[in-house]
Order: structure tokens, then sequence, then C-alpha cells
């Protein structure tokens, strides 16, 4: 086992500082003057110099890079243009709700697409496996942000179901803990469901392949031989199996959930990084977008690495090592 | 005991079909042996796995096959389930893909034991072990433990054995278990295969494309080529004057050695 | 199987012949009609999907949002493409070093959310529907190097090319006559899907004003515009949105029924033990 996780931080190490390295060029190629952005404008230009002089601006740009990396361990990640904030700050703060949403939903994906996927293989080519072949093809092929909105259309505006955005009703601020995280569920569902809507399609088809190649299996017909039931024979010894390709696929496709997550925050004002960013799109806020990014590829290496943490884990192969007696 | 009529498989696929097996017909007696001989490809796999009704959905599979007065082709899949492993036992040619790479040989064998009888899992844990032991794995206790690939392939056949035995089959199919094994490892598993059939008094259907692995052990021999079993008798009578030209090209196909 | 790829084939066909003739007539789809500005109506026998916020006809803007949504397509698939093949097929065959390289640089560009690397762009860069096709093809060209590699280092190892290499066959030539071409399948396959995933992307990117800008239609801003009238004109924001995902569906059930068809193993669904 340690030494998956060692051979993992070889390579996260890199990728780490390739990351950082793109942020802080980011930063770089934004236009407008981060100095001036700050300052009054009566300031006089001989003092803008000196102040750019005092932030390091007239070093050469691997020199900024080093200085802005250091910066950068010890929380600093430069103030927010429109509120003044610390950005670091207003990122750590909005990471619960993204970190609760995307969590849930992952869970609630995957939850649902190992049945759905051992369903589709093991009946494949019937009806039941056309049909769930048909709605995950449209789940693929539905833009999120619009299902978001027809959810809202349909499950606020004319049902009055759910709440149409937010996190909390803010009235149960002294209300018990209990009656919070309700609350707090309530709000989730519609963005969830988004999510778990577009998420699940792509992994049960990948599910479904799996599952068929791993029913063709020697072991596969040696324990049914065995006489062992096929719900055994399904949900024991292939589900195992399956959970392998798809834990790799579900790391594979960790920036593309993380990415289309944040549109779904904004559509339903759900107080996420991504609600953050977005918005720092429009306010042209480039320290909260070069942090949102940042911290984004952060939680998608640390998934990835979960996932491989994860696979070694299920795969005796890998954590028991090759010793053959 | 075994009374196979007729025994026809074709494979349907969208553009192709596959008659792998011709009707064929052969008994076997209680504590018998029956070798199967022939060629890869011949149907000698597909029609033991359509025995037990182990092929996959495209086959069509036609003829009867009497197991202890009753036709299995027509039994459904929960009865299927009762005969599979309890009273026939299959053994497959590749034992490292026949067993599951993500569970321990501990897990498997338990599981299977479970299945068949009501011991619980203690019990079972230490049937396997005896087992194991019998196989002749060292170091049982410790080693039942471990996951199939840490076993060497002439070690997984062992396993694979133990476990079919674990559930007291009236009839052992062993498809080719040696054919993956180099010369010496073979010579082993045949011969604790041999022990253990007198051992538990079982039938067995030994199949092979070894002439000398069948010649030796069998009571009789059935040489199949496309799908058809072309000669039936015992080893003296195919090997001592084959009928067919076929037979007499697979035994001259046995290298002889000369000192 | 065959009734999804016939149902693409005649949507996409119907769609990209629309988009094509619709300039030759003379429609306008910018054309405000002013009585109606601020009440949208519903469909109608003379606006088939009815009008917008300014009395705009819906058919005939989402007729021309579909030449946007497929220009999109194409060329910003058609860029990733490129750059794909390029850096796969190089770094396959050179190998080593370079391509160990190459591979992680692709993994730490992998690692970031593009969709949200697209939107920062597209901030700093003006708006425009050039823009958009260009970055949209400069990010997402990842996945088909990755592919493009795994195939040419596949080929590397096939006995062909060693008998190329035998007979004295320049490697040069070999790349480009024998490698080369094999990889074109599972291209053909990605750029179906990749079409449907770069048609998303500009959706969102108008939708949130960073792409194609007023008063041109895409379906993308054509949803913007709907946000006001969610409740009151809910098939503003149903048209564009249904548009949208019957041709990404069309381009992923072709891409599905294309590799079926051209990968062979994977028809193989059952493996028979002899």
């Amino acid at each position: 086992m340690l030494h998956v996780l060692y051979k993992r931080f070889l390579v996260v190490v890199p990728m780490l500082l390739g990351v950082t390295l793109i942020s802080f060029f980011i930063m770089k190629a934004a236009p407008g003057d981060p100095v001036s952005m700050y300052m009054d404008p009566s300031v006089s230009l001989e003092d803008m110099q000196q102040i750019r002089e005092n932030l390091g601006f007239d070093l050469p740009v691997y020199k900024q890079y080093v200085l802005w990396l250091k910066e950068l361990c010890l929380g600093n990640l430069g103030y927010s243009y429109v509120t003044g904030k610390p950005v670091f700050q207003a990122i750590v703060e909005r990471l619960p709700a993204t970190l609760l949403l995307s969590i849930s939903s992952l869970v609630v994906i995957l939850l649902i697409t190992f049945p759905l996927g051992l369903i589709c293989g093991y009946k494949k080519d019937t009806l039941v496996d056309d049909s769930i072949t048909v709605f995950s093809f449209l789940g693929l092929s539905i833009p999120s942000f619009w299902l978001g909105l027809m959810f809202i259309l349909l499950f606020s505006l004319t049902l009055d179901l759910f709440p149409t955005s937010g996190f909390m009703d803010p009235l149960l601020y002294d209300a018990s803990i209990f009656q919070k995280a309700m609350n707090i569920g309530y709000h989730m569902f519609l963005p969830l469901l988004t999510i778990v809507v577009g998420g699940i399609a792509g992994l049960t088809r990948y599910n479904r392949f799996g599952v068929i190649k791993i029913l063709a299996q020697d072991y596969i017909v040696a324990a049914r031989a065995r006489g062992i039931s096929e719900f055994r024979l399904l949900f024991k010894h292939a589900l195992k199996n399956i959970m392998l390709p798809i834990i790799t696929i579900l790391g594979l496709d960790l920036p593309s959930l993380i990415g289309g997550s944040y549109i779904i925050e904004y559509i339903f004002s759900w107080p996420g990084m991504g609600q953050l960013g977005v918005q720092a799109v429009f306010q042209r806020d480039y320290p909260i977008l070069m942090a949102t990014i940042l911290f984004s590829s952060f939680l998608i290496i640390i998934g990835n690495m979960i996932a491989d943490i994860c696979y070694a884990y299920v795969d005796p192969r890998i954590s028991r090592g090759k010793e053959r007696v | 005991m075994l009374s196979i009529r007729n025994l026809d498989v074709e494979f349907h696929s969208d553009q192709s079909r596959v008659h792998a097996v011709k009707g064929i017909s052969y008994e076997l007696s209680e504590g018998q042996t029956l070798g199967i001989v022939g060629e890869s490809g011949s149907g000698k796999s597909v029609s033991s796995l359509s025995i037990l009704k182990l092929l996959p959905s495209t086959a069509r599979v036609s003829g009867e096959v009497f197991w202890k007065g009753t036709d299995l082709i027509k039994e459904t899949e929960a009865a299927m389930r009762l005969v599979r492993g309890a009273q026939i036992g299959y053994i497959f040619q590749n034992p490292l893909s026949a067993l599951n790479p993500v569970f321990t040989v501990a897990n498997q064998m338990v599981e299977t034991i479970c299945l068949h009888s009501d011991a619980t899992k203690e019990e079972a844990l230490e049937e396997a072990i005896e087992l194991l032991d019998k196989v002749k794995i060292e170091n049982p206790r410790k080693r039942i433990h471990d996951y199939p690939h840490q076993f060497s392939l002439g070690m997984c056949q062992r396993i694979m054995i133990a476990m079919t035995l674990s559930m007291k089959p009236d009839l052992l199919i062993a498809d080719e278990p040696t054919a993956s094994l180099d010369v010496t490892t073979q010579k082993e598993i045949l011969e604790l295969m041999d022990s253990l059939k007198e051992e538990y008094q079982m039938s067995m259907i030994l199949i092979s494309h070894d002439l000398g692995v069948v010649a030796e052990r069998c009571d009789e021999v059935a040489v199949m080529y496309l799908g058809e079993i072309v000669e039936m008798g015992t080893p003296k009578d195919i090997f001592g004057s084959p009928k067919e030209a076929y037979t007499k090209i697979l035994i001259d196909a046995i290298p002889k050695i000369r000192f | 199987m065959t009734g999804k790829v016939w149902f693409s084939f005649i949507y996409l066909g119907g769609l990209t012949v629309l988009a094509l003739l619709v300039p030759f007539f003379n429609f306008d789809p910018t054309q405000i009609d002013e009585s109606l500005i601020g009440r949208p109506q519903a469909p109608s026998f003379a606006h088939w999907f009815g009008t917008d916020e300014l009395g705009r006809d819906i058919l005939l803007r989402s007729i021309y949002g579909s030449r946007i949504s497929l220009m999109v397509g194409f060329v910003s698939v058609g860029i990733s493409i490129c750059i794909g093949v390029i850096v796969g097929v190089l770094s396959g065959f050179i190998g080593g070093r370079v391509d160990f390289l190459v591979m992680r640089v692709l993994d730490t560009l992998m690692a970031l959310p593009t969709l949200f690397l697209i939107l920062i762009i597209q901030v700093m860069l003006e708006p425009s529907i050039f823009n958009v096709m260009v970055v949209i093809g400069v990010t997402s060209w990842m996945g088909v190097a990755r592919l493009v590699r795994a195939e040419v280092l596949s080929m590397k190892e096939r006995v062909f090319v060693t008998a190329c290499r035998a007979r004295g066959i320049v490697e040069r030539k070999i790349l480009f006559k024998h490698i080369v071409p094999h990889t074109l399948n599972p291209i053909i396959v990605a750029a179906m899907l990749g079409m449907g995933g770069a048609i998303l992307i500009e959706s969102v990117l108008s939708f949130l004003g960073l792409g194609v800008q007023p008063p041109h239609a895409s379906w993308g801003n054509m949803l913007e515009n709907s946000l006001g009238y969610l409740r009151d004109a809910p098939w503003m924001a149903l048209i564009p949105g249904v548009l949208i995902t019957l041709t990404v569906l069309s381009l992923n059930f072709l891409g599905d029924g294309l590799w079926l068809l051209l990968d062979p193993k994977a028809r193989e669904r059952d493996v028979i033990h002899t």
C-alpha cells in the first residue's frame, strides 16, 4: 500500500506545481493593472511606481512566481478587486457548500450507476437495457444548466415543491442542527438531481460495457458452475470487479463533474465556489477567478489521488504485490 | 447415471451461425471415467458446458441430457443451481482465470461450502483448510487468506480441485485440467486427481487433447472431430485398432520417444 | 441500433440543410416587432415556435442559432483534432523522455476544470464567435492526444511495423503511411463526441453572455433571454434547450454507431469458450 502512495506522490507534486504555474500566468495575463485596481485615483504616479516595486512587480517573471508561490503557501492569494476581502478567506468560506454538493452528488451517482450498469450488462440487448441506454444518452446530451432551469420551471414555479435557490432559510439561524440539515437537504435536492442526471449517464454506459466483459470471464462461469445464484454472481463477484474500471473513469471524469457543477451552483444560487467563480466572471474579478481555478484543480488532483488509493485498495493485485509462490 | 442423446449446440449471432456440437450421444455409468479427446474447436468443452447449461445466451441447445433420471435441458435455472457443483463439479482449463481475482481463496471457498451445506462460516473455513491440506497446499492455514494471483498456476488448479471437491459431487467434469500447466506439474495434478477420484468415489469426464493422459485412466474414450463423436470405445480398442482415419491421425501425432 | 443512427442522420441532415439554405431567403432573425415587445407570443400558426421578448420569430432565430452551433462544432473540433493528432503522434512515436514529459503536461492540463478555464479565457478576450471556437478547440485536444498516442504505441508494437523496418523503410514513411492511417477510426468517433461537447460548451458561454453577442442568435443566448420569462413564456426556454439536446444526442448516437461499425472488436459481444 505504501509504495502506491509514494508513487502517486511523485506524480502529484509536479502536477500541483504545474497547476500553480498556470494560475499564475492567468493572473499575469489578466488585463488591467492590479496595483491601480486597489489605489485611489489621487495617488501620484511616483507613489504607484514605488508600491509596484515594493510588491515585486519589477522583478523578472520567474522570481515573481517564486514570490507568489511563497505567499500562496502562507495562504495569501491577494485581495478581491470587488469586495477587497482576502481571496483565500472568500474561497475557504465557500468550500463547505461546494464539497457538500459535489460529494453528495458523487455518492448518489455511484449508488445509482452500479445497479443500473449491472442490470444493463446482465440483460443486454433487451428492452430494459435499450431504454436505460437511450436515457443515458439523453443524460449525456442535455445541457445541464438548461436541465436545471427546466427543473426550476417544473418543480418550483409550477408545482411549488422545492425552492428555486439558496442554501438554507435565513429564518432558521437559531434552529436545531437537525432542522438545519433537513432544510439544507431540501434546498440541495434540485441542484443535486441536476448534477446526478448528467453524471450517471456516462458512467452507466462504461459500467454496462464493463459488466458485459466481466460476465464473459471464466471466473463468472466457474462460479456459476459451483451453483452460485445469479444475484450473488452479479452483486458480489461482478460488482467488485466492475468497480475497478469505474474508479478510473470517475477519476478522469472529475474535472467535467466539478466544472459542470459550477454552472449548476450558479443557476441555483448555491453558495459554493462555483457561484463565486461565475459571479467573478461577470465582475472581471481576476484574483477570485485565479483562486477558483487553483482550488478546483487541487480538488480534482486530490480526488484523483483518492481514486488511485481506492483502486489499489479494491485490487489486491496492486495492494498485495505481484509475488507468486 | 448420465445419458446424453442427440445433444446439439448452435451459436447464433447477427452475422453468423456456428454449429459447434452436432447431435452427439454417450452414456456414463457410476464410478466410470469417460475420456473425450479431440483438437481444439472440436466441441469437447461446449458439449460438456451444455450439460450444466453454462453456455452464453447465444447458444441454442437441443437434445436430452438425462442425469439421475431427469432431463437437465428441460430443468429451470433454480433447479440447475442445485445440480451445479453439488452433483456435477466442473474444473476449468485455466485455473487462474477461473478464480475471481479480487476475493481471497478463503472467501471463495467458504462461500461455496456454505452454499451447499448448513456449515457456519467458521466450520466452513476449517473444512476449506483441511481440503487445501489434502490437495497439498503448504501452510494452508495462512495461505488460504491469500489472493489467487499470489499462487502459481499449479497451486491454483489444486485450489480449484479442492473447491470443487468441497461440494462432494457425484460427477466431476475436468476440462483440460492440465493444459495450461508445465509438464511436471501436469503429472502431479493428474496423480492427485486419480487418488481423489478413488477417495470420493466419483465418476469423471476427462476432456483432453492428450491421448496419453486419457489412455492411462479412462474406461471409455470418445474421439470428437468437428462437433461429432467419430469413434468411441475402450482405450484398448481405440489405440489398438483405430477404425476412423481421424483417430489414426491423432494417434500418429503422439510424439514417440525412442531410446 | 440502426434506428438511432437513422434518426441522427435525418435530424442532423435536415438541420444542416436548413442552416445552409436559410441565408438565401429574405428573412431577418433580428427583426423586432415593436407591437410585441415585452409580450412574447406562444407558438401559433403565424409563429410556429412563438416569439421572444422583442417580438422576434423564435423558429427563425433557432435556425440561425443552428448555424452557430454547427459551425462551433466543426471548427473547434477541427482545431482540437489537429493539435491532438500532432501531439499524440509525435509523443507516441518519439517515446522515451519526450513522451513521459508530454504525458505529465497532459495530466496537468486535464486536472483543470475545462469549462471554467474556458470561461476565464473568454473573459480576458473579446467575446466573439471566432474566439469561442478557437478557445474551445485549444482547450479540448488533450483527450484526442491521449487516444492517438495510445493507438500509435500499440501500432508500434505490431509485427507489420517491424516488418517495414526490416525492409528498410524510412521511419517518417512508416509513421505517415502505416501508423497514422490506423488511428483514423478512433479519431472519427472522438470527433463526433467532441462536436457534441463543443456545442454544449458554446451554449454555456453564450448563456453567460460570453459567447455570441446580441442581436445575433445562438441557442445559448436565446436561453439567456428566456430567463426573465421562465414563468410567463416557457417556450422561450424550452425550444432552444430541446434543440441543443437533440443535436448533441444525434452526434452521440452517430459516434456510438460509428464506433460499433468501425471497431469490429466492440461487436464481438460474446466470448465463446471452446
